[in-house]
C-alpha cells in the first residue's frame, strides 16, 4: 500500500507518523494531532493563562509543524520537536506583549527557597478521591499560576508533554541540573498548595 | 530515550493535575488545523512510484520536447532568411592590383544604402564592373614615369616599330591623349583596326599596373602577327594626329623643353611633330631650326 495511504494505529510511533505525513500521508497527521493536541493546548493555556491566546498559539504552532515537515529529521524524539516550535511560539508572544517570560531561579529570596525546603514530602498513602476534588483542581492551578515561569514550565513539560529531564533541558536549554532544581521547588510549591486538603 | 523520573515526583501530585488539567482546545480549532494538514498533504506532489496512474499521464508530455525542438528550430530558419546577406568580396586580384579609382568602382555600396538596393547592386556587380571598368580606366591618367622607362617598356611589349612609324614617339610625348579618346563607333571600323585599339587599349590598361601589364603582355605576344601590329601603328597614329595639338602647341612644348636644356625630350617632341606635320621643320621658329636640323629624324 502506498505510504500516503496507510492507515496508522496507536502503535506508531510519533516519528513515523511525522514522516508518514510530510511524504502525503494526511491520515498519520491525524493521528499525531490525537495523540499531541490536549497537552500541547494545555500547555500553552497554563503558560500564557488565557483562553483565547492560547487557541491562537496552539493554532501557530500546529500549522509551523504543518509546514515545517519537509525538513523534519527524526534525530530527536517528535514531542521534543513539537515543544521546542510550541515554546519558541510562546517567546515570540511574550516579547510581542511585553510581558517578561521567565524570572531566573536565582532570583528568589532566601526566604522563598527555605519555605520550599520546609514543604513535606509526598504522602503516596493519601487517598487519590481526595486529589480529585474540585477544591484539588482549583487550588493546584492557582498555584500553578503562582509559579515562576521557569518552575512552571518545568512542570508542564513534565506532566503534560512527559518530558525527561534530558528532554525538558533541551527543549529549554538550560542544563539537566537546572532542570531538576526548577522541579523540586515547583513540586514543593504546589503540594504545599495542596497541603491544607491532605 | 531514557524517562528517569527525578526524585521530586510526586505521584499525588501527578493525579491531582492529570484530574484536573483536561482542557482540549475547541473543535473548530482542531477541523481548522486539521483541514490546513489535509490540504499541505494534497498538495505535494506524489513520487511516481507512489502511484500507478502516472502512465496516463504519460502519453500528453512525450512530444513536448519534440513541439519545443521544432518550434525552435523554425524560429532559427526564419532568423536566418531574414538575416541580411554579406556582400560578396571583390576578386582579390583585381583589389590588390587596380588602382584607387578603380577599386572606388569595385567597392561595396555603402550600408547606408537600403538592403534591396544592395542586393540588386551585387546581382548586377559582374557584368557592370566589366562595363564600367574600360572607359574609367581609359579616363585614368596613367602613373608619371620617366619617359625612357616608358619607351623601353613599349620597346620589349612590342616589336620594334618600323623608323618610318612615329605612333610610339607620339605615344610617349602624350601619354593621356591616346587613351582619353573617345572609342570609334564599331561599324566604322575595320576589323584589323577594331583588334589594334583591343591591343593598344589593353597596353594602356598596363599603364598603372606592372604585374598586370606584364600579364597582358605575355599573354597577347604569341598571337600578335605582323599585320595586327602594322594595324596597331596606324590606329595609333590616326589616334595621334586626331589627338595631336596644334602646330603653336607643339612649337610652344618644344621651345620649353630646349629652353630648359632637355634636349633629348624636346628632340623626341620634334620628331613627334615632325611624324605629323611634314613642314614641321618648316613651323619652327627661326631660333629653333638651326637646332632641328641636327636633330635626325627617326
Amino acid at each position: 500500500m502506498p505510504a500516503h495511504r496507510r492507515v496508522f494505529s496507536a502503535d506508531d510511533n510519533d516519528e513515523a507518523l511525522m514522516l508518514a505525513y510530510a511524504a502525503g500521508n494526511a491520515a498519520a497527521f491525524d493521528a499525531l494531532y490525537a495523540r499531541h493536541k490536549g497537552p500541547v493546548y494545555r500547555y500553552l493555556l497554563r503558560q500564557c493563562g488565557n483562553a483565547g491566546t492560547a487557541e491562537e498559539l496552539f493554532q501557530d504552532v500546529w500549522m509551523n509543524a504543518i509546514r515545517a515537515r519537509a525538513t523534519y529529521v527524526p534525530s530527536a524524539k517528535f514531542t521534543t520537536w513539537l515543544y521546542t516550535l510550541a515554546r519558541h511560539r510562546l517567546v515570540d508572544y511574550w516579547r510581542a506583549s511585553g510581558q517578561i517570560g521567565f524570572v531566573s531561579l536565582d532570583d528568589e529570596d532566601d526566604d522563598a527557597r527555605s519555605r520550599v525546603e520546609a514543604v513535606p514530602g509526598s504522602r503516596t498513602d493519601e487517598p487519590a478521591t481526595r486529589a480529585e476534588s474540585a477544591e484539588i483542581g482549583r487550588r493546584i492551578k492557582e498555584a500553578l499560576t503562582s509559579l515562576p515561569a521557569v518552575q512552571r514550565e518545568a512542570f508542564l513539560l513534565q506532566q503534560e508533554a512527559g518530558l525527561s529531564l534530558a528532554e525538558i533541558a533541551e527543549v529549554t536549554g538550560a542544563g539537566e541540573e537546572t532542570v531538576k532544581s526548577r522541579l523540586r521547588y515547583a513540586s514543593a510549591k504546589l503540594r504545599a498548595a495542596l497541603e491544607p486538603l491532605r | 530515550m531514557t524517562d528517569h523520573r527525578p526524585p521530586e515526583r510526586d505521584p499525588v501530585l501527578d493525579a491531582a493535575w492529570k484530574a484536573h488539567s483536561t482542557e482540549l482546545p475547541p473543535q473548530r480549532v482542531d477541523a481548522a488545523i486539521l483541514a490546513a494538514a489535509h490540504r499541505e498533504a494534497r498538495s505535494r506532489p506524489h513520487a511516481a512510484s507512489d502511484d500507478g496512474d502516472t502512465s496516463a499521464r504519460r502519453p500528453s508530455r512525450a512530444w513536448w520536447g519534440l513541439a519545443a525542438a521544432a518550434t525552435i528550430g523554425a524560429i532559427a530558419f526564419g532568423v536566418v532568411q531574414l538575416a541580411p546577406q554579406p556582400a560578396p568580396e571583390a576578386p582579390a586580384t583585381v583589389a590588390s592590383d587596380t588602382p584607387p579609382k578603380v577599386q572606388e568602382i569595385q567597392a561595396p555600396p555603402p550600408a547606408s544604402q537600403p538592403l534591396e538596393e544592395r542586393k540588386a547592386e551585387v546581382v548586377a556587380a559582374p557584368p557592370a564592373v566589366t562595363e564600367q571598368r574600360a572607359p574609367t580606366i581609359r579616363a585614368v591618367p596613367p602613373a608619371r614615369k620617366p619617359a625612357e622607362l616608358e619607351r623601353k617598356r613599349e620597346q620589349i611589349a612590342s616589336p620594334a616599330p618600323e623608323p618610318s612609324a612615329p605612333p610610339p614617339v607620339v605615344a610617349q610625348a602624350f601619354p593621356g591623349t591616346a587613351q582619353s579618346l573617345p572609342l570609334p563607333d564599331a561599324p566604322q571600323e575595320a576589323p584589323a583596326a577594331s583588334e589594334a585599339r583591343r591591343s593598344a587599349d589593353a597596353r594602356s590598361d598596363d599603364a598603372g599596373a606592372p604585374r598586370q601589364r606584364a600579364t597582358a603582355k605575355m599573354a597577347a605576344a604569341p598571337v600578335r602577327t605582323e599585320a595586327q601590329n602594322a594595324a596597331g601603328v596606324a590606329a595609333l597614329q590616326r589616334d595621334a594626329e586626331r589627338a595631336a595639338p596644334t602646330p603653336a602647341a607643339w612649337i610652344e612644348r618644344i621651345r620649353k623643353l630646349y629652353d630648359e636644356q632637355r634636349f633629348v625630350e624636346a628632340a623626341r617632341e620634334l620628331n613627334a611633330f615632325r611624324a605629323v606635320h611634314a613642314d614641321a621643320d618648316a613651323r619652327l621658329p627661326v631660333e629653333l631650326r638651326g637646332w632641328a636640323q641636327t636633330v635626325p629624324r627617326p
